[in-house]
C-alpha cells in the first residue's frame, strides 16, 4: 500500500563545511493494508526523521514515497494536499501535540472541518463521541485543556483526532515512550482493536524490543540511517527474554 | 497565587492611575475650568481663579495640562497599537515563512533595529511637517522594530514545538495554524510589549513636541514645555509652567510601565501555577 | 538504626472542593545501605514522595506524619545541612537539570567546595576527575564540556558525580533512565548499583526490570502503597491484584491492558478500591466480600512482604 524506493535525507552540518550527516541513507520499505511494520533503533538511527519523511513532515533528500501506485508529491514541506489524508501520524510526548490555548473539543473538532469531513459543529461531536467511545474516554474530558489530562489519556486523544480523518495508514513514533507501564499497554491495545477493526497499516516505531515482539508482524532495523535487518520479531530479536531479571543477573556477574 | 496578584499593588496603582487618566482626557471640557485658547492676563502666578497660573500670552496652563492629556493618550494608544501590529506582523513573517519571504522580513526587521531611533524620527517629523496624524505615522513606523523582534524570537520557539508538527501533519494549512494557534499563544507578549510601547510612544510624542515639531493647533504635554523653554519659562523659574506638564509626562509614563510590571508578575505567576499542577 | 523512617505520611494539595492527596497513610523504613525501588503508573504520587522527602514541595502541598533521618526528625534545618550532602537527588530529566552556560567541571567541583570547605584549587580539580572518571566519563574532555554537548546517558552521570560528591548516605533516583536507550539505559544501571558502596538508594521508576535490581519493591497506586515485597518474590507471585495487573502489562508478560484503575470513580467507594474487580472475591465467603465492600483494608504481613488486602 505504501511504498518507499531509496529515500534520503541528509543535513549539511555548518553554513560554510560540506560535511553532511546522512540521517536516512537508502531506505525502500513497503507496507501493506492491515499489517503492523516494526521500526527499531537507537536514537540518532534516523527512525524518526524516515517516518517524517513518510508522513510529508520534511522534504527527503532523494528517493520516492509511492501510496497505493501514485507517487506522492515531495517538493515542498508541509504538504498541504487531500491526498496525504489517508497517512497519519502520531507522535512520542502526546501532552505536547495539542495546542496548550486550545480546548481539546475544539482541537479535535480543527482538522475535521479543515478537510470538509463535517459541515457543523454538531455533526462534528456526533462524530466525536462515537470515536471517544472506541478510545475508551469520557465526553466529558473534550471539555478540558491539555494541561488537565494525564499522558495515556493525551495519547489516547491523538490517536481519536489522527482517526477522525479516516486513515489507512497510521505512523506511531514511539507512541508510548513517554507513558508508564500500563498506559503504554492500555495504548497498544487500543492500537490492535482499531487495526483489527478498520484494517489500517500501521508502521510502529519503539526502541522496545518487548513491545515490538508482542506488536508487529515484521521488523526492521535501522543502523545509521540503514536497514540492517529484517524480518519476523522472533528472527529479528532471538528468542525473548523470558524474565524481567536479565538486568539484576547482569549486575551479579559484573 | 491568583488572589495575591489581582491586590498586588501595582495592579491596583496602575489602574487607578489609567481610570484616572482617562477620565480627565475624556471629560476634558466638564473637568477644565477654561478654554485652554481663553487669554486673561499673562504671566499671572498660581491664584484662586488660575490655579497653576498663566503663561506668556495670558493662557490657563491648568486648562492646558488637561487639554493636553487628551493629545498624550490619544497618540500613544494609535501609535502603540499601530506599531505593535506592524511589529507582530513582520515578526511571524520574519519566523514563520521560508525562502525569500522570511529573508526580506528579517532583513527589513534588522535593519530598521540598526537605524538610530530619535534622529530619523525628527528628520522624518520635519520633513513630513507638523501634525497629528503625521506624528502618530513617524512613531508606528519607527517603533514597530522591537515587537517584531520579540514576536520573532517567540514565534521561532514556537514553531518547533511538537504541536505545530502534529497539526501540520494533520493537514491544517499555513494561515490557519498562525491565526488559530500562533497569534493566541503570542497574546501575553503583544500585550506586554503594546504597554511598554505606549509608555516609548508618549514619552516620543513628547519629545517631538519639545523640540517643536508637535501639531502647533492643538496643545500637548510636549507642546507646553516647548513653549516654556523658548518665552522664559524656564529662564524666569516660572515653576507653575514646567513642572506640571513635565510631571504628567512621567506619570503617565510610570503608568504604563507599572501596569506593564504588574501583567508580568501575573503571566510568571501563572506560569508557575501550570508548572505546578503536573 | 534505620536510616530513613517515614510515620503516617500523608502529602496533600489545596484543590476545590476538597484537597488532593498525592501520598496517604505512608509508613515506611530505609535500612542502611539498602535498596529500594516504588513502582507506579505515572501520578501515583512517587515524584511527590521524593519531592517532600527533600524539602522541595510546591508551596501549595501540606505535609503531615512524621520523617526520620536516622532516628532525629527531619527538620528543615536538618535538612539543609543534609540536602546535597548526605541527602542526594538525581533529578529525572538530566540535561536540563544542568546549568547550560557553565562547563560540567565548575558545576561538579561547585556542589564538591559545598561540602567539603576545605577543599580548594588543585586538590578540588584532583578530586573532580576522580569523580568523573569514577562515573566511567573520560574527564580530560567531559571536564571543559558544557551541558549541550553531552548526550541524555552523559548528563545522568554527570549528575550521578555531583551527587557523589557529597559522599551520600541515601540517593534517590527519579526515573533514571527516562528517555534514555536501551543500551544506555543498562550500562547507567550498572554503574549506578556500582557507584553505590556507602550509599542506601531509592530508585523511582516504572520499570519492572530496573526495579527488580533492588532488594525490596514498593507498588504505589493512587498514593498508597499496595504491596512491598522483594523482587523475586512479588514478580514470582504477586499477591496484589494491582501489582499482577502492573506485572502482566510489562511486553515481557504479554502487554495485557487493565482499564479499570482510574482514579477519581475509586476514591469514593467506602471498602477496597479494587473490590469491583476483584478476581479474589468471587472466591470468598458472603461476610468476607461484605467485609471487602465497606472496610478500606490496610498494609498487612510479615515485615518482608506486607500487602494492602484483606484476604491476600
Amino acid at each position: 500500500m505504501l511504498e518507499a524506493i531509496a529515500l534520503q535525507k541528509h543535513f549539511r552540518q555548518g553554513f560554510f563545511s560540506q560535511r553532511t550527516v546522512r540521517a536516512v541513507d537508502g531506505v525502500s520499505l513497503c507496507l501493506t493494508a492491515g499489517e503492523t511494520l516494526g521500526l527499531t533503533g537507537n536514537s540518532g538511527s534516523g527512525k524518526s526523521t524516515l517516518a517524517r519523511m513518510l508522513a510529508g513532515l520534511i522534504k527527503p533528500s532523494a528517493g520516492r514515497i509511492l501510496y497505493q501506485d501514485v507517487e506522492l508529491p515531495t517538493s515542498s514541506p508541509p504538504f498541504f494536499t487531500p491526498r496525504r489524508r489517508p497517512l497519519q501520524m502520531i507522535f512520542q510526548n502526546p501532552l505536547l501535540a495539542f495546542d496548550p490555548r486550545q480546548q481539546l473539543r475544539q482541537a479535535l473538532l480543527e482538522p475535521l472541518l479543515t478537510h470538509r469531513l463535517i459541515s457543523s459543529t454538531a455533526q462534528g461531536l456526533d462524530r466525536l463521541s462515537g470515536l471517544l467511545h472506541a478510545v475508551g474516554l469520557e465526553e466529558e474530558l473534550l471539555l478540558r485543556y491539555p494541561h488537565q489530562i494525564s499522558g495515556g489519556q493525551a495519547q489516547r486523544l491523538t490517536i481519536a483526532r489522527a482517526l477522525s480523518l479516516e486513515p489507512e495508514l497510521l505512523i506511531a513514533d514511539e507512541p508510548a515512550a513517554m507513558l508508564d507501564v500500563v498506559a503504554q499497554a492500555q495504548v497498544m491495545a487500543l492500537l490492535h482493536q482499531l487495526q483489527n477493526r478498520t484494517g489500517i497499516g500501521m508502521l510502529l516505531i519503539s526502541h522496545d524490543t518487548e513491545l515490538l515482539r508482542a506488536s508487529a508482524s515484521r521488523v526492521l532495523v535501522m543502523v545509521n540511517g540503514q536497514i540492517t535487518a529484517a524480518g519476523t520479531p522472533a528472527a529479528v530479536f532471538g528468542p525473548p527474554a523470558t524474565d524481567l531479571f536479565s538486568l539484576r543477573r547482569q549486575l551479579t556477574t559484573t | 497565587m491568583p488572589i495575591l496578584s489581582r491586590y498586588s499593588p501595582w495592579g491596583v496603582i496602575s489602574c487607578l492611575l489609567i481610570v484616572g487618566l482617562s477620565i480627565i482626557a475624556l471629560f476634558a471640557p466638564f473637568i477644565s475650568p477654561f478654554s485652554p485658547g481663553e487669554r486673561f492676563f499673562p504671566f499671572s502666578p498660581p491664584s484662586a481663579v488660575h490655579w497653576l497660573g498663566t503663561d506668556d500670552i495670558g493662557q490657563d496652563i491648568l486648562a492646558q495640562v488637561i487639554y493636553g492629556s487628551q493629545i498624550s493618550l490619544t497618540v500613544g494608544l494609535a501609535a502603540a497599537v499601530s506599531s505593535v501590529c506592524l511589529g507582530t506582523l513582520a515578526g511571524i513573517g520574519g519566523a514563520y515563512l521560508r525562502g525569500w519571504g522570511r529573508e526580506v522580513f528579517r532583513g527589513m526587521i534588522d535593519t530598521a533595529l540598526l537605524i538610530p531611533f530619535l534622529p530619523l524620527m525628527v528628520l522624518l517629523a520635519a520633513y513630513l511637517g507638523p501634525g497629528l496624524s503625521n506624528i502618530v505615522l513617524v512613531i508606528s513606523l519607527l517603533g514597530w522594530c522591537s515587537t517584531a523582534r520579540s514576536v520573532q524570537a517567540r514565534v521561532l520557539q514556537l514553531r518547533e514545538l511538537p504541536f505545530i508538527e502534529s497539526l501540520v501533519s494533520l493537514g491544517l494549512p499555513g494561515y490557519r495554524i498562525i491565526y488559530a494557534h500562533i497569534l493566541p499563544n503570542l497574546r501575553e507578549l503583544i500585550l506586554a510589549k503594546f504597554i511598554v510601547t505606549a509608555a516609548h510612544v508618549m514619552l516620543a510624542e513628547a519629545a517631538l513636541s519639545f523640540l517643536g515639531l508637535g501639531d502647533p493647533t492643538r496643545v500637548s504635554w510636549g507642546g507646553i514645555l516647548y513653549y516654556a523653554f523658548h518665552r522664559g519659562g524656564f529662564s524666569n523659574d516660572l515653576w507653575y509652567w514646567y513642572l506640571p506638564p513635565g510631571g504628567c509626562i512621567a506619570l503617565s509614563t510610570f503608568t504604563f510601565v507599572a501596569w506593564g510590571y504588574y501583567l508580568e508578575q501575573r503571566a510568571t505567576a501563572s506560569a508557575a501555577d501550570s508548572l505546578m499542577e503536573d | 538504626m534505620d536510616l530513613l523512617t517515614l510515620k503516617d505520611l500523608n502529602i496533600s494539595f489545596m484543590k476545590t472542593p476538597e484537597p488532593f492527596f498525592a501520598v496517604r497513610q505512608l509508613t515506611v523504613s530505609l535500612a542502611l545501605l539498602s535498596r529500594t525501588a516504588i513502582i507506579g503508573e505515572s501520578g501515583c504520587g512517587k515524584s511527590i514522595l521524593a519531592a517532600a522527602l527533600l524539602g522541595i514541595l510546591p508551596h501549595n502541598a501540606t505535609v503531615s506524619g512524621s520523617i526520620f533521618w536516622q532516628g532525629t526528625p527531619l527538620t528543615p534545618d536538618l535538612l539543609r545541612r543534609i540536602r546535597g550532602r548526605e541527602l542526594a537527588l538525581i533529578p529525572q530529566n538530566p540535561a536540563a537539570s544542568l546549568n547550560p552556560t557553565l562547563s560540567v567541571g565548575f558545576q561538579v567541583a561547585e556542589t564538591l567546595a559545598l561540602t567539603h570547605a576545605n577543599r580548594h584549587g588543585g586538590k578540588l580539580r584532583d578530586q573532580v576527575f576522580q569523580l568523573l572518571s569514577q562515573v566511567g566519563l573520560d574527564a580530560k574532555v567531559v571536564y571543559t564540556a558544557y551541558p549541550h554537548q553531552l548526550s541524555g546517558g552523559m548528563a545522568q552521570r554527570v549528575l550521578l558525580a555531583i551527587a557523589l560528591g557529597g559522599s551520600p548516605r541515601l540517593l534517590i533516583a527519579d526515573e533514571p533512565t527516562k528517555g534514555l536507550d536501551p543500551a544506555v539505559r543498562t550500562d547507567n544501571m550498572l554503574l549506578l548499583h556500582q557507584c553505590l558502596v556507602t550509599s542506601a538508594l531509592l530508585l523511582i521508576t516504572h520499570d519492572l526490570e530496573l526495579a527488580a535490581t533492588c532488594e525490596q519493591v514498593m507498588v504505589m497506586h493512587a498514593g498508597e502503597v499496595v504491596e512491598i515485597a522483594a523482587p523475586e518474590r512479588l514478580y514470582a507471585k504477586p499477591r496484589h491484584i494491582y501489582t499482577r495487573a502492573l506485572l502482566s502489562a510489562h511486553p515481557a508478560n504479554g502487554l495485557l491492558a487493565a482499564t479499570f484503575f482510574c482514579g477519581a470513580a475509586l476514591d469514593q467507594q467506602p471498602g477496597c478500591k479494587f473490590a469491583a474487580h476483584c478476581q479474589l472475591l468471587a472466591t470468598l465467603s458472603p461476610t468476607q466480600r461484605r467485609q471487602c465492600r465497606q472496610q478500606a483494608p490496610t498494609l498487612r504481613g510479615s515485615s518482608d512482604w506486607q500487602v494492602r488486602c484483606h484476604y491476600a
